[in-house]
């Protein structure tokens, strides 16, 4: 699904990432651990093509195809989906109306025909019972004075909506309480399936233990310096991002 | 435009003047009246860019196309035909209304007009060359915009066809809207609409002054309206400039609010080469309150200047300002709001903000926001902005699957939403929202050029 080669990128004309190779198959979940600017949320945005970072070597294949070649808004219609670390509020534009233009822009990029107002909300009224989402916050504004928790459900919501193939979740769990981690790692799990790949990205062990990976991979400066299966973890919480450097 | 060479429009106003009356055939008060306001214009001249007021807006471009002023005929076959198509295309898309009343280039126009039978709620008492003498002019008529202040009030009063004077009845409410269209029939001239409004006692009341022209209509538009609330009359005044890329409007309105009236003034300013609001409301009683929105979207080479002026003379009085602006290609807009409360004005709560978003490298606003106050207990608020889109929003929505100009639609679109979310009456606000929508559309969609 995915296949990251030799990567390396730049926020701005800053070096950031110096080297990473990853391949995550259909049906996987991995997770990218990693301090603080090790370079974990260059590389989600390199993943959905934000403008200000360059890739200056490397690869990356997504589901056969050269993902970098493609413009941001291509990535999503093809199935890429970044869950933000923070979501940007929008006033002055309903929440409903950006869902139902994405859904839809995305639609029809894959042949599908556009949903109407009714069977929108059909759909919306079902995935928001997913994760646990007041009903007001479909008529106001994008995560305008959204809580921490609210914004973050948000960002569920529209992946439960839009089914993306590749899932990129960028410390989703940062500023969320224990409830709404639950709530958002339910959501995110159920989207689970043999033919979509996730890569969590987190600081924190602590979201690992409700959406649990197959892999595990540990950034640091700019390179992914072990990988392991879910235990590492475990290992990492007990003994902190300073064993990794000293077993290098 | 006829004329063509250069030269002083003011002066060849002034020679036309007496072609102008002897064709119009007023009575000789009326006539006197125009002939004070022409000598008043003819000392003040027109206004140049050394006059404070005017120091963003260059009126020079009227040298050059030298509108000629106004026949004092009614439009003729050819032009009205055309002017009726537009009206056709155009009046019905502000919705139902429960009067109209179209003005072409200033004169009354009766087939296109339905007046209410029932003057019991509206009354239509207007000035004509035909009206009965003495002239019975309205209350306050004359007042708010004096021909010896400013030289557009001036040349509005010398050269405007009739007072048109519209009065809402006491304790009347009126549920749909008033809708007079004032539309220019493209002959190059100078036109000169005038309009009176009185709100009597607990009025309540929904008007829209809508400035249209025919497709590429050239032409000079002063007009002049004075509005007057009478005691706990409401009124909800919308004016929509649509008007052609090649009209100068000259816009001067100003109104007078007694005890605890409410006044609402919602002006969008979507069209014309060059366009001028001078907004001016006095406070004049205790527990007045007004709110001012407006906004204005230029593309192209469109000049959008917006001065406002807020006169708090009372103690406890309310005001609310909230300008937007969106400007494309090499577009320039101007705002300039002050806010005035006088000495023995206390308990005053003003505030004003004026926001800006420049889409383009080549577009450019002014924005100065003025407080001016003598009082010592107010609250008074004012700020304004300038801006770009949001990268950060912009790269959200595309992330989401939507194209950048899908993206920088959605957020002018929301950029405008709290200006058109505060029009009166849902089937007006639905259908001014869409015309601010075209234009946008208009802004954003430059050949595919983009800021992303």
């Amino acid at each position: 699904m995915l296949d990251i080669q030799n990567l390396h990128a730049s926020a701005g004309d800053t070096p950031i990432i110096k080297g990473i190779d990853l391949h995550i198959g259909a049906g996987e979940v991995h997770a990218i651990m990693g301090p603080n600017g090790s370079g974990k949320s260059t590389l989600s945005n390199v993943l959905a093509g934000r403008p200000g970072y360059s890739v200056t070597q490397g690869e990356i294949n997504y589901d056969g195809k050269n993902l970098l070649e493609m413009e941001t808004e291509t990535r999503a219609r093809e199935g890429v989906f970044l869950a933000f670390q923070y979501p940007v509020e929008i006033p002055g534009v309903g929440n409903s109306y950006f869902l139902k233009t994405s859904l839809n822009a995305i639609r029809t990029h894959n042949g599908l025909d556009e949903l109407d107002a009714m069977d929108f909300l059909a759909l919306c009224e079902e995935k928001m019972k997913r994760v646990e989402m007041p009903s007001d916050l479909m008529s106001r504004s994008i995560n305008e004075g959204f809580s921490g928790g609210e914004k973050k459900r948000n960002e569920i919501l529209q992946m439960l909506l839009l089914e993306p193939k590749l899932c990129v979740l960028d410390e989703t769990d940062s500023g969320l309480d224990i409830d709404a981690l639950r709530v958002v790692a339910n959501g995110v799990n159920s989207l689970r399936s043999p033919d979509r790949a996730m890569l969590v990205i987190t600081h924190y062990q602590r979201l690992l233990d409700y959406i649990v990976p197959d892999r595990i991979h540990v950034l640091a400066d700019g390179k992914i310096v072990r990988s392991g299966g879910r235990e590492l973890a475990g290992e990492l919480e007990e003994k902190g991002y300073g064993w990794i450097g000293q077993t290098e | 435009m006829r004329g063509g060479s250069r030269g002083n429009p003011a002066e060849s106003w002034i020679q036309a003047f007496p072609a102008f009356a002897a064709a119009l055939g007023d009575n000789p008060q009326r006539q006197a009246q125009r002939e004070r306001a022409l000598a008043a214009f003819g000392e003040l001249g027109l206004p140049s860019t050394r006059l404070e007021a005017w120091r963003s807006t260059n009126l020079g471009t009227l040298e050059k196309r030298m509108p000629p002023a106004p026949t004092g005929h009614a439009p003729e076959a050819g032009l009205l035909e055309k002017a009726k198509t537009q009206i056709a295309l155009e009046a019905d898309r502000v919705g139902e209304a429960s009067l109209r009343a179209v003005f072409i280039d200033g004169h009354f126009c009766s087939s296109l007009s339905s007046l209410p039978e029932d003057e019991s709620a509206i009354r239509v008492l207007s000035i004509r060359p035909e009206s009965p003498t003495p002239v019975a002019f309205p209350q306050g008529y004359g007042e708010l915009a004096p021909a010896k202040r400013d030289a557009f009030s001036a040349l509005n009063e010398a050269f405007t066809p009739g007072i048109e004077v519209l009065e809402f009845g006491e304790g009347c409410e009126i549920d749909l809207p008033v809708h007079l269209v004032f539309l220019s029939s493209g002959d190059g001239r100078l036109n000169c609409p005038r309009l009176h409004v009185t709100g009597k006692k607990q009025s309540r009341a929904t008007l829209i002054l809508d400035f249209l022209s025919v497709p590429d209509g050239e032409n000079l538009v002063s007009s002049v309206t004075e509005i007057f609330l009478e005691e706990r009359a409401h009124l909800d005044c919308v004016v929509a400039e649509r008007e052609s890329d090649r009209t100068v409007h000259i816009a001067n309105l100003q109104a007078r609010q007694g005890r605890e009236s409410g006044l609402r003034i919602h002006t969008l300013t979507l069209g014309g080469a060059l366009v001028r609001n001078e907004l001016g409301v006095e406070l004049a009683d205790l527990g007045a309150e007004l709110d001012l929105n407006g906004l204005y979207v230029g593309s192209g080479d469109q000049h959008q200047d917006n001065h406002t002026r807020v006169d708090h003379a009372t103690p406890r009085t309310t005001s609310r300002e909230l300008y937007k602006g969106i400007l494309a290609d090499n577009a320039r807009g101007v705002f300039r709001g002050l806010i005035h409360v006088r000495p023995d004005a206390q308990k005053i709560d003003s505030t004003q903000s004026n926001m800006n978003l420049l889409l383009s490298p080549g577009a450019r606003v002014d924005t100065r926001p003025q407080l001016e106050i003598y009082a010592d207990d107010v609250k008074c608020s004012h700020g304004s902005t300038i801006g770009k889109l949001d990268e950060e929003a912009l790269f959200y929505l595309r992330s989401r699957g939507l194209s950048p100009s899908e993206a920088r639609a959605m957020l002018t679109r929301g950029f405008v939403a709290e200006i058109c979310d505060a029009l009166p009456l849902e089937s007006l606000r639905t259908a001014i929202t869409e015309l601010v929508l075209e234009k946008l559309s208009a802004c954003v969609h430059p050949g595919g050029e983009g800021v992303a």
